[in-house]
Parts: structure tokens; C-alpha cells; sequence
């Protein structure tokens, strides 16, 4: 018996591979528009649309059992957590001791509550007023050289 | 010619072939997480280096990452191609079109390693190698080690694929792969996806975000 019983036609590939090609036109076009704090999340966007195309279609997950999509949208979910978390940790830091640039981000109205005691099993401190957050590596030395 | 054979712990050959492509959906989420540890570290340290990160974007050269975006999208279909070819019992459409998507992939490496001679050039190199006078600061140094490491990595299972793709190559034409079993084909074809995939968020997060 065979195991799918639908097969993507050759005009579903290649009008998906126009629409990829449409998508990267548009995310290129784009990159030149001052789209400020908006410019990431929509080149993210279509990438993700594009990669949904690819997974669909060209890897025929619209073919295959669900339990295929299960194990994709499981990874996809976890890779959310990750970056997502990860992001927001760093973004929701104080900005205190950023100085060689401008630090990157946006303005902190208040800095992030601290809990007393709170030492214990973090990574990272609160570095002395005027060195960069982390700064231990020959790059990050004032002058910028590698020794 | 051979005829595909059933392992002995299936029922028959379909659910086999179900659980290989299971299987290959499992590995390639492992892969997809291994290049998910190197987007979080990009995006932590685009928070803290945001305006850095723009300008180093900018000595990337738009035109290489863009060209090799449309190379591997192409080569994404010609791969989806041949499984299509092979599925119809067109074996030897199927053999082209998986050596027409090994030319695109050795393409995109060609691009890639002039791009990196670009790079070593002018001094934009990970970590303690950076020399680079034109764009300075601890944020430029920290996107270039992550681009090298990123686009290092992922050129790593570029070749990767290719083997693979190589191997499915002499296979097709000793007959070892055909339509009553094409899912060797299918398995190596959708690894090659998942380069094209990753590929698809590394061009935005090094060359768009300028």
C-alpha cells in the first residue's frame, strides 16, 4: 500500500519556488527601507514564511502524517524559547557600565529590580561602573587590538 | 537492479519507509537546535551591540549572501525535483537533477570561500584575529566571530550534504535506489532543505540587518 496518497503536482513546486524567490526579493527590498526597530522582525517573518514554504512543499510535510509536523513544530517551539528567552533576558538588563558604544539598546526607565541575596548561582555581576558588562577578552581592551 | 528490502522488525515496507522519514525529521530537529544556540548568542549580543552590529552588517557584501540565498532556494527545488523524478520512475531526470543540485551547492561554496578571502583580507576575522581599522569596537568583533562561526558551520553541513548527495548519486546509478524505494533520496533530499533553511535566517541576521 502505498504511503501517501496525494503527491504535491509539479506546478505546487514550482509556484513555490516563485513564491521563495518573490519572498526574498521583498525581504531584500525591504532591508533598504529605514524600517528601524521593525526591520528584524520582518526580515524574521519572511524568512519563517519562506521556511514554512520549504517544509511544506518541498520536504512534503503536507504529505506525511501529523506526527512528522508534531516532531517540527516541537523544535520550532523550543527554538522560540530559547532565542525568545534568551533575548529578553539580555533586554531587560540594566544598561549600567555599557560605554565603548552606545550599548545597543533601548533606554531603561528603571533598571531591573534585583533580589537581595540574589548572587548565589548567577553567572554574571554587576561590573564596576564604566567597564563593559563581561569585558575579559583581548578584543574588548580599550584600544580595540587583538594582542 | 535490487529490490528494496523490508527490514525484518517492520510490517511491511510503507511503514518503514514512514519511519524513516520520522527519523530523518528528528535529526534534522537536532540540527535545527544546534543552530538555534548560535541565533540566541546573535541575538543577545545584538541587544547589547545594536548599532555595532549594523555597521559590521555592512561590510558583509550584500551581493555574495544574496546570490547564494537564490543559489541554494534553486537548488532546493532541483533536489525536490529529483525526488519528484524518481517517484515517477524517471531514474535518470532523478540523477540530474540531484547533480544539478550538487553544482549549485559547490557553487555556493565557491562564493563562499571568495567571500572569506574578502574577509581575511581586510582584517574581518573572529575573535583574537580581528584587525580590521575600518570597523572597530568590541560590538563589530563580536558579529564577525559569530559570522564566521555561523557561516563556518553551516558550510561545514553544506559539504556535508554534498556527500550526501554524492553517495545518493552512485546509488541511483547502481540501481539501488529506485521508485519502489526512493526514500534514500528523500532523506538526503531533505537534509539538503535544512541547509537551504538555515541559510534563510543567516541572510537576514548578517547582511539584511544593515
Amino acid at each position: 500500500m502505498p504511503a501517501e496518497h496525494r503527491h504535491v503536482s509539479l506546478i505546487g513546486y514550482l509556484a513555490t519556488f516563485a513564491a521563495l524567490v518573490l519572498l526574498a526579493v521583498l525581504s531584500l527590498a525591504l532591508s533598504f527601507a529605514d524600517l528601524e526597530a521593525w526591520a528584524m522582525p520582518v526580515a524574521i517573518t519572511i524568512a519563517t514564511i519562506k521556511a514554512l514554504l520549504v517544509a511544506l512543499v518541498f520536504m512534503h510535510l503536507v504529505e506525511q502524517p501529523s506526527a512528522n509536523s508534531f516532531v517540527v513544530l516541537s523544535a520550532v517551539a523550543l527554538v522560540v524559547l530559547l532565542v525568545g528567552l534568551v533575548v529578553a533576558d539580555v533586554e531587560t538588563r540594566p544598561t549600567k557600565g555599557a560605554t565603548q558604544d552606545e550599548g545597543g539598546s533601548h533606554e531603561r526607565i528603571t533598571p531591573a529590580p534585583r533580589a537581595p541575596g540574589a548572587e548565589s548561582g548567577t553567572v554574571r555581576r554587576s561590573p564596576p561602573a564604566g567597564r563593559p558588562l563581561g569585558a575579559r577578552r583581548s578584543f574588548e581592551t580599550p584600544d580595540h587590538r587583538p594582542r | 537492479m535490487h529490490a528494496p528490502r523490508t527490514a525484518e522488525h517492520f510490517g511491511d515496507l510503507a511503514t518503514q519507509q514512514q519511519a524513516a522519514r520520522l527519523g530523518i525529521w528528528l535529526f534534522l530537529a537536532s540540527e535545527l537546535l544546534l543552530f538555534a544556540g548560535l541565533f540566541a548568542l546573535y541575538g543577545a549580543y545584538r541587544v547589547r551591540y545594536l548599532s555595532a552590529f549594523h555597521e559590521a552588517a555592512r561590510h558583509n557584501t550584500l551581493w555574495f549572501g544574496t546570490t547564494n540565498t537564490f543559489v541554494l532556494l534553486t537548488s532546493s527545488l532541483t533536489v525536490a525535483l529529483a525526488v519528484r523524478a524518481m517517484r515517477a520512475d524517471r531514474r535518470s531526470w532523478a540523477l540530474g537533477f540531484v547533480v544539478v543540485t550538487m553544482a549549485f551547492g559547490l557553487g555556493f561554496l565557491g562564493i563562499k570561500a571568495f567571500e572569506y578571502s574578502d574577509h581575511i583580507e581586510h582584517g574581518l576575522l573572529p575573535g583574537r584575529f580581528f584587525t580590521s581599522e575600518v570597523v572597530t569596537g568590541p560590538g563589530a568583533v563580536v558579529f564577525y566571530t559569530i559570522y564566521w562561526i555561523a557561516t563556518g558551520l553551516h558550510a561545514v553541513h553544506v559539504t556535508a550534504g554534498l556527500c550526501v548527495l554524492g553517495w545518493i548519486t552512485v546509488r541511483i546509478m547502481h540501481g539501488r535506489i529506485d521508485a519502489t524505494n526512493p526514500v534514500a533520496l528523500e532523506v538526503g533530499a531533505m537534509y539538503w532543505h535544512l541547509v537551504d533553511m538555515i541559510w534563510l535566517y543567516l541572510w537576514p541576521l548578517l547582511y539584511l540587518a544593515r
